[in-house]
């Protein structure tokens, strides 16, 4: 009989001992997996706010920025506006590369597209730059009056449609996943916004923007000449006295990266203290076993066994228990963690994207190795004192 | 019919009825823990969801029923049986929301961000615990 079968059978002969021993395991596989789901999930978000932004600075007007964060961050809709005239103020700026506008409206909840309220936004494809690199799939053409370019989130309905205060609007792109608000909004040209406006006026929902749609703006974004400190941009802008709140892309990926560290610092703490709690919790059972059954150690010297075949069975018996653990709790982890993916980002409230299945499949094997080693680091010392330890006076101390 | 032993089987039979109990109720609107969209996005016409619920309701309360008789029977073969019936109806279970029927196709609506995740979750366990349920009870009958 080898020392696997013999591991086997003595970790069968007490069940209740061995899915004790497997779940202290299985808890901080667990853990250590969801652990790092949630972390670079977090970090994937933040990294994506300022990709899906596009814009290195973003114009709204005064006492409007929170609402605009709230926007791109939690897809909170929202709708402010200002006169359009501000972009002749903001051009004479030193390096700017590109400026764009857009215009915001929202749906209400019960609009027949979605069980929630919709970012409408309308943008000009002519200087736009940051919705169109953002399109996964097309139609081909380009954006026509009429047609929308919707988020990843936004259910279609019929022939690649979407509903909006009672119209079948055609879908002509569809954005990538960003994991950011915006993946819940509605793109659109102005002559479409418009006809968007009149429908919400005609169904009850009258927009105070209707009247002011070809003379306000919502928003300015601009990209900086390479190079350029956008720094330097910004304070040209707060200093000449434009009627703006300024949003700087680095600041909300710097806010989040704050906002992410203290949750992420607490979940590493947690799984460091998990880890050494298992290893002691585990050592004592092992050690505890092991006085336990000295006696058990003894026959099997006396028929023979090397004291290296003892200190190996009870490696061996860890090692089995570690390895079920780390795989059983890192299993129900992927089982439970990435269906609920976007679940678990609206709960936390801040911009959350899975990683890809290649970064999952190595959080998966590193988790479980992880989990693995505490078994066998466990059992060292108990290994070390058997192999150590005088047959008769193992006999004699055994049960 | 035999008196109950709590034994390993038994303790995975009750498991399943667990499971069982969760894939009926759990989607149900109104009442279940991780429910489908309570209204309706045209009028008149249920979601999709709505209807994956109503089977759920059906294949939840086959295996809570099936898991039952499991518990009360005496032969190893008709509890193998049993078994096979619980796992090819958690299978279903499994597929009536990610295949079969299916659940509203918003992203963010509440059928696809809760019930999904949560019945696909209860229903890969309930087809693991048929599988280890049919696997001792044939260890056990080829023990006898």
């Amino acid at each position: 009989m080898n020392v696997r079968t013999l591991s086997v059978r003595n970790l069968s002969r007490r069940p209740f001992r061995t899915v004790g021993l497997i779940t202290v395991v299985a808890v901080l596989a667990f853990s250590l997996f969801a652990g790092s789901l949630l972390e670079e999930s977090l970090e994937n978000g933040a990294e994506n706010v300022k990709k899906r932004l596009g814009a290195d600075v973003m114009l709204v007007p005064k006492g409007s920025g929170y609402d605009a964060e709230a926007i791109l961050l939690k897809g909170e809709p929202n709708a402010f506006y200002m006169d359009k005239t501000v972009v002749d103020e903001i051009v004479k700026f030193k390096g700017i590369s590109e400026v764009t506008t857009q215009f915001y409206l929202t749906t209400v909840s019960d609009a027949e597209c979605c069980d929630f309220p919709v970012q409408l936004i309308s943008f000009d494809p002519e200087t736009d730059f940051t919705v169109t690199p953002w399109i996964e799939a097309s139609n081909g053409g380009g954006i026509g009056h009429g047609e929308l370019v919707v988020g990843s989130a936004i259910s279609l309905v019929g022939d690649n449609q979407v509903k909006l205060f009672g119209n079948e609007f055609p879908v002509a792109a569809r954005l990538g996943k960003s994991g950011t608000g915006l993946d819940t909004s509605i793109y659109m040209t102005q002559e479409t916004m418009k006809d968007v406006a009149k429908l919400a006026n005609d169904r009850g929902y009258p927009s105070p923007a209707l009247d002011g749609i070809d003379s306000q703006i919502s928003t300015v974004l601009i990209k900086a000449e390479p190079g350029y400190d956008t720094y330097l941009l910004v304070q040209d802008i707060r200093f000449d006295g434009v009627n703006v709140d300024v949003i700087k892309s680095t600041n909300i990926t710097a806010g989040l990266t704050q906002q992410m560290g203290s949750l992420i610092g607490y979940v590493k703490v947690f799984e460091v203290m998990l880890w050494l709690l298992a290893v002691v919790v585990l050592g004592v059972l092992f050690s505890v076993s092991v006085n336990e059954r000295k006696k058990e150690f003894a026959t099997f010297r006396m028929m023979g066994a090397t004291r290296r075949k003892l200190s190996s069975l009870i490696l061996g018996e860890s090692s089995l228990v570690s390895a079920a653990g780390a795989l059983l709790g890192a299993a129900l982890a992927a089982l439970f963690v990435l269906p609920f993916s976007d679940s678990i980002g609206s709960a936390i409230g801040l911009p959350y994207l899975a990683p890809s299945l290649s970064a999952i499949a190595s959080m998966f094997v590193l988790s479980v190795a992880v989990a693995f080693a505490i078994g066998p680091l466990a059992a060292i010392w108990s290994a070390r004192r058997i192999g150590r330890s005088e047959t008769h006076s193992m006999f004699t101390e055994g049960n | 019919m035999t008196n109950i032993k709590l034994n390993i089987e038994t303790i995975i039979a009750l498991v399943l009825v667990v499971l069982g109990l969760l894939i009926a109720i759990g989607p149900q609107p109104h009442i279940g823990p991780f429910h489908v969209c309570e209204h309706d996005m045209v009028a008149g016409i249920k979601n999709v969801c709505y209807w994956t619920a109503r089977a759920e309701l059906g294949m939840g309360a086959a295996i809570v029923l099936l898991s039952v008789l499991s518990i009360f029977v005496k032969s190893k073969d008709t509890r193998t049986g049993l078994g096979v019936g619980i796992l090819a109806t958690s299978v279903l279970a499994l597929l009536v929301p990610t295949v079969l029927i299916g659940v509203c196709a918003g992203a963010m609506m509440t059928c696809r961000t809760t019930t999904l995740p949560a019945l696909t979750a209860i229903g890969v366990l309930a087809v693991v615990f048929s599988v280890v349920y049919i696997l001792q009870s044939r260890r056990k009958a080829r023990a006898a």
